[in-house]
């Protein structure tokens, strides 16, 4: 070995025996840095790995959804409309869909009611989410009461329970057949919700949608492309605002016991002083107090890193499903897919590393900087 | 303003690192004034103490710089969706004309950081400290500097809108705005390759001779900062088709994806290492007859072009092994 | 090999506690020569050894350093000697590191690490291999005595003990001047003899002794090549009673 990397290797080694030797100083910084590591990797992750979902999920869904608006609401749109929209070029299919929301009155929660596209259910019959399911204690067989839009009960016979790992937007959900659907929401006949247009080059959707809003003004078409990136939009807003006050709540909280923890100690400062006389320069100081700052936030780092990693992962984020799945009452439990990309680790370490390095040159510089003579006189 | 927690992390990293330069910047002055070699007060003594904290501060900054170069790139791919036409970072760089100042003025900044420790090192290797007027000189320069690339990179990322139509790789090469990568990309590919292996091996034997002389070092810094041009304008022009190997597809980030082995960070790595020791070569030549300087700055000058040397060699081995072998021809 | 002219230290500049600790001695001293150096509490001996052993710079006149150890670290004059007066701090430590080896008053050893370790410290930043510094530093601390007592925490030894362990941490990196300050003050009579001994051997080993004392047990015995005395940070040659 050269050296330089000689003089590296017994600085790093000194910096961890007298790292060691401050254990408890050590414990307390290294707990507080991976507590914030954790809560910021945390919320990234579970963002991500909803995002992910979302996105495989919309990965099936239509390319092209009309929607009509009146008076700048969503409105039930004619099936003439179909018709001529079928005609279109470029155009292969027209599928009316119907659906609506379902408020539980008992339980405050609302549920998403879709009615199937193909025969797979029976007039009577539902197919409902694993959430739901979970929440009324329902099985196959048993029977659901749903309330119409006249005020009188129906009784459905649960046929299938989707299963509990399938995703995020089933947990809710209940499939019915377009004949009950309509009946219980009192759908006016000649009318969908809305229409799921399939094109046949991807390309030419855009085309397509335009083309729709020169025929049917009061429609709007929204591509999957639009819905995706809202999703995007959305889901980035959202884990944006949170490490936004997360993060700053986090450094405020890191900031304060730094300046208390840290500020650095009589027998550390002797210490230094001893150092120093016995010839140790500023720079070699200096180097010291970088391998400790690279030590203690890659430890707490990696610490908080697999921390998060198991609370997402593992336990399906106990700590903050309300907070970040809150638009509903009824939640998913599934799991989480494991996932991680180098780009999340990436942010991660800039949020988190890249402060804390940037917070400890100036101490770090100020005691390299104590002098040697100090050590003359019986130290500090 | 897009939250996104790469942006997010991209603009806690600018404007820390943009703070804490300035505040080096602060001292750099200080250091201007008031530096007497001659002195040994203590006034002389807290200056001399100060630089350290500055070297600290820029080797950091360094390593920063680096660092959110990756992560920007990686952003703005990230955030490709967003946009109507954009494949990837290039056509969310393009959204609005913040993009590419930024990043050529992180570029710019990591460039500069590497040759200010390069000075700084021959500096600390003398006892009379001769270039601390020259480093803290530079040191202004590098500080507005990494303020722009700052005020760029916020208004950039305030200025993203989504649903903005932008163009990106797939069509630049089709022409109409005169954008920096659409000059690039539409630059004729084999000229553009032949004028890059010109200058390159041009630049090689200026080393080798810098190496084995000690001498020509202002050659071998123009001829760095000419190969990492013609070499980035090659690689988008001419040597990515064969990482691609598809025809049309001129773009110089997606080398930086896991499909092509993220290859970019080495391509690029080298250029920028070959053109700092280059340029910190070259950049010390004016100060080689400086008394306490003739017997530190030519073996450091010619370490430097001997490490410039081999970050080419690497660099133009590397792309033409990749043209020899791909499956893909040109033309 | 160490050359003072007229040097002064003037500590809080132009402050309203402005002291003025040494004022203006010139001194010289040659390889291998052993100097004493006398005075009352407060009279700057401490401060003189600190500028000596290049821990500071002084405020105005000239300290000369020569001698194999810095002729490759920094330029010399024409005479083969170094003006450490205004070189930067960083030149002052490696010539310190090379040149200087230091016992303090206070033993100054870190606390919660080994007596082997202490010892090892100031040869880190050197770049040295680990091991080779283990095994100078096992080496030095057998030849002093305390070889057995090596892997004892510094603050389960006793002082006499200790004291060897902080000669041992003082020779590590093979200085050629020994720079003792008060080095008998915390020790009894036994102790203050046995390090008498020791500095007598580094003594005829070739190392320089530059010792600050005022022990009559120090002073009074035959080591000193030369003694000098200081008071209110004036060299005074006629040695009058304390
Ligand atoms: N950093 C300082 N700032 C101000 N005054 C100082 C400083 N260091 C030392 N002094 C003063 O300089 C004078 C000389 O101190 P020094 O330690 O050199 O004396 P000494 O001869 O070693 O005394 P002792 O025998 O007690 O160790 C003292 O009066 C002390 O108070
Ligand atoms: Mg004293």
């Amino acid at each position: 070995m050269t050296p330089a990397l000689d003089r590296q290797r017994n600085i790093l080694d000194f910096t961890l025996s007298s790292l060691l030797r401050r254990r408890g100083k050590l414990l307390s910084l290294v707990f507080i840095y991976s507590t914030v590591v954790f809560v910021l990797a945390s919320i990234m992750f579970f963002t991500h790995a909803l995002r992910r979902e979302a996105q495989i999920l919309l990965a099936d869904a239509p390319e092209l959804v009309v929607q009509r608006m009146v008076g700048g609401r969503h409105d039930p749109i004619p099936l003439e409309y179909a018709v001529a929209i079928s005609e279109i070029r470029g155009v292969s299919g027209v599928q009316p869909r119907f659906w609506g929301y379902y408020y539980d009155a008992d339980l405050g929660a609302n549920y998403t009611l879709q009615a199937v596209s193909d025969n797979s259910l029976q007039t009577g019959n539902i197919a409902i989410g694993a959430g739901l399911a979970q929440l009324r204690g329902l099985g196959n067989g048993d029977a659901f009461s749903l309330w119409g839009s006249d005020g009188q009960p129906r009784t459905f016979t649960v046929s299938r329970v989707f299963s509990p790992a399938s995703d995020l937007l089933t947990t809710d959900l209940i499939m019915t057949t377009e004949g009950d659907l309509r009946e219980l929401f009192n759908f006016s006949k000649g009318t969908a919700t809305d229409l799921s247009v399939a094109v046949r080059n991807p390309r030419e959707v855009q085309t397509v949608a335009e083309r729709i809003v020169e025929l049917f003004p009061d429609c709007r078409p929204i591509t999957r492309e639009d819905i995706q990136r809202t999703y995007t939009a959305v889901f980035d807003w959202r884990s944006g605002i949170l490490l936004v006050t997360a993060s700053m709540a986090i450094w405020a909280f890191v900031i304060f016991s730094w300046d208390r923890a840290s500020g650095i100690s009589a027998s550390e400062r002797q210490e230094i002083g001893i150092l120093k006389s016995t010839g140790w320069a500023t720079e070699d100081i200096l180097l010291l107090k970088l391998w400790e700052g690279i030590i203690v936030s890659l430890t707490s780092f990696l610490l908080g890193l697999i921390g998060a990693y198991i609370h997402i992962f593992f336990f399906s984020a106990p700590l903050f499903t309300s907070v970040l799945k809150g638009w509903a009452t009824l939640y998913p439990s599934f799991r989480l897919t494991p996932f991680i990309d180098y780009y999340q680790v990436a942010i991660l370490f800039v949020l988190s590393v890249f402060p804390f390095l940037l917070a400890t040159i100036v101490p770090s510089w100020r005691a390299a900087i104590i002098d040697p003579d100090n050590a003359m006189r019986g130290g500090a | 303003m897009i939250l996104q927690p790469g942006v997010i992390a991209l603009l806690l990293a600018s404007l820390g690192t943009t703070g804490l330069l300035l505040y080096a910047a602060g001292i750099g002055i200080q250091i201007l004034r008031g530096w007497d070699v001659t002195s040994s007060n203590e006034q002389q003594l807290m200056l001399e103490r100060k630089t350290a904290l500055v070297s600290s501060i820029i080797a950091i900054l360094l390593g920063f710089q680096i660092a959110t170069l990756a992560l920007f790139i990686y952003t703005a791919d990230a955030l490709h969706p967003l946009f109507t036409g954009s494949m990837c970072a290039v056509g969310t760089l393009n959204v609005n004309p913040f993009g590419y100042p930024t990043l050529l003025a992180k570029l710019a900044c990591t460039v500069i950081s590497g040759i200010w420790l390069i000075l700084n090192r021959a500096d600390n290797r003398s006892s009379s400290s001769p270039l601390t007027r020259t480093r803290f000189l530079w040191l202004l320069a590098l500080a507005p500097l990494a303020t722009f690339e700052s005020v760029a990179l916020v208004t950039f990322f305030m200025k993203l809108k989504p649903n903005v139509i932008t163009s990106c790789c797939g069509s630049l090469f089709d022409g109409g705005q005169a954008t920096l990568s659409s000059v690039l990309a539409g630059l004729t590919p084999l000229p553009t390759a032949l004028v890059f292996y010109i200058t390159a091996i041009a630049t090689l034997i200026s080393s080798l001779y810098t190496w084995r002389t000690g001498r020509g070092s202002r050659i071998l810094a123009v001829g760095s900062v000419a190969t990492f041009i013609t070499g980035i304008a090659a690689l988008i022009a001419f040597f990515c088709l064969y990482y691609y190997e598809i025809p049309t597809h001129h773009c110089p980030f997606c080398l930086l994806q896991p499909e092509y082995g993220r290859i970019g960070f080495l391509l690029y790595g080298l250029l920028i290492a070959g053109v700092i020791t280059g340029c910190g070569s070259g950049a010390l030549e004016r100060h080689k007859t400086k008394p306490g300087l003739t017997r530190v700055i030519p073996p450091l000058q010619r370490r430097l072009a001997i490490f410039a040397a081999v970050s080419f060699t690497i660099y133009l081995t590397l792309v033409t092994y990749q043209a020899a072998v791909s499956s893909f021809k040109s033309g | 090999m160490i050359e003072l002219i007229d040097v002064t230290k003037t500590f809080n500049r132009g402050a309203a506690n402005e002291y003025r600790a040494v004022r203006g001695i010139t001194l010289e001293l040659a390889a291998g020569e052993s100097l004493i150096i006398k005075g009352p509490s407060g009279s700057g001996k401490t401060t003189l050894l600190s500028m000596i052993g290049c821990m500071n710079r002084p405020t105005s006149g000239r300290i000369r350093l020569t001698g194999e150890t810095i002729a490759g670290l920094v330029d010399t004059d024409a005479s083969g000697f170094v003006e450490v007066t205004s070189l930067p701090e960083r030149f002052l430590t490696a010539i310190r590191r090379r040149m200087f080896g230091f016992v303090f008053q206070q033993f100054n050893l870190i606390r919660g690490i080994t007596a082997l370790e202490n010892v090892m410290q100031p040869a880190y930043p050197v770049g040295i291999p680990r091991r080779q510094i283990q095994h100078d530093a096992a080496e030095l601390l057998a030849s002093l005595g305390v070889g057995h007592r090596q892997t004892a925490l510094v603050e389960h030894l006793s002082g006499g003990e200790q004291q060897r362990v902080a000669i041992a941490r003082a020779l590590i990196n093979k200085p050629s001047v020994l720079i003792a300050d008060e080095p008998t003050a915390h020790l009894d009579t036994v102790l203050s003899r046995e390090f008498m001994e020791i500095a007598a051997q580094l003594k005829k080993m070739g190392t320089t002794l530059i010792i600050a004392s005022h022990d009559p047990l120090v002073y009074e015995s035959d080591l000193a090549d030369r003694t000098i005395v200081v008071r209110d940070g004036v060299l005074v040659t006629t040695d009058t009673e304390l």
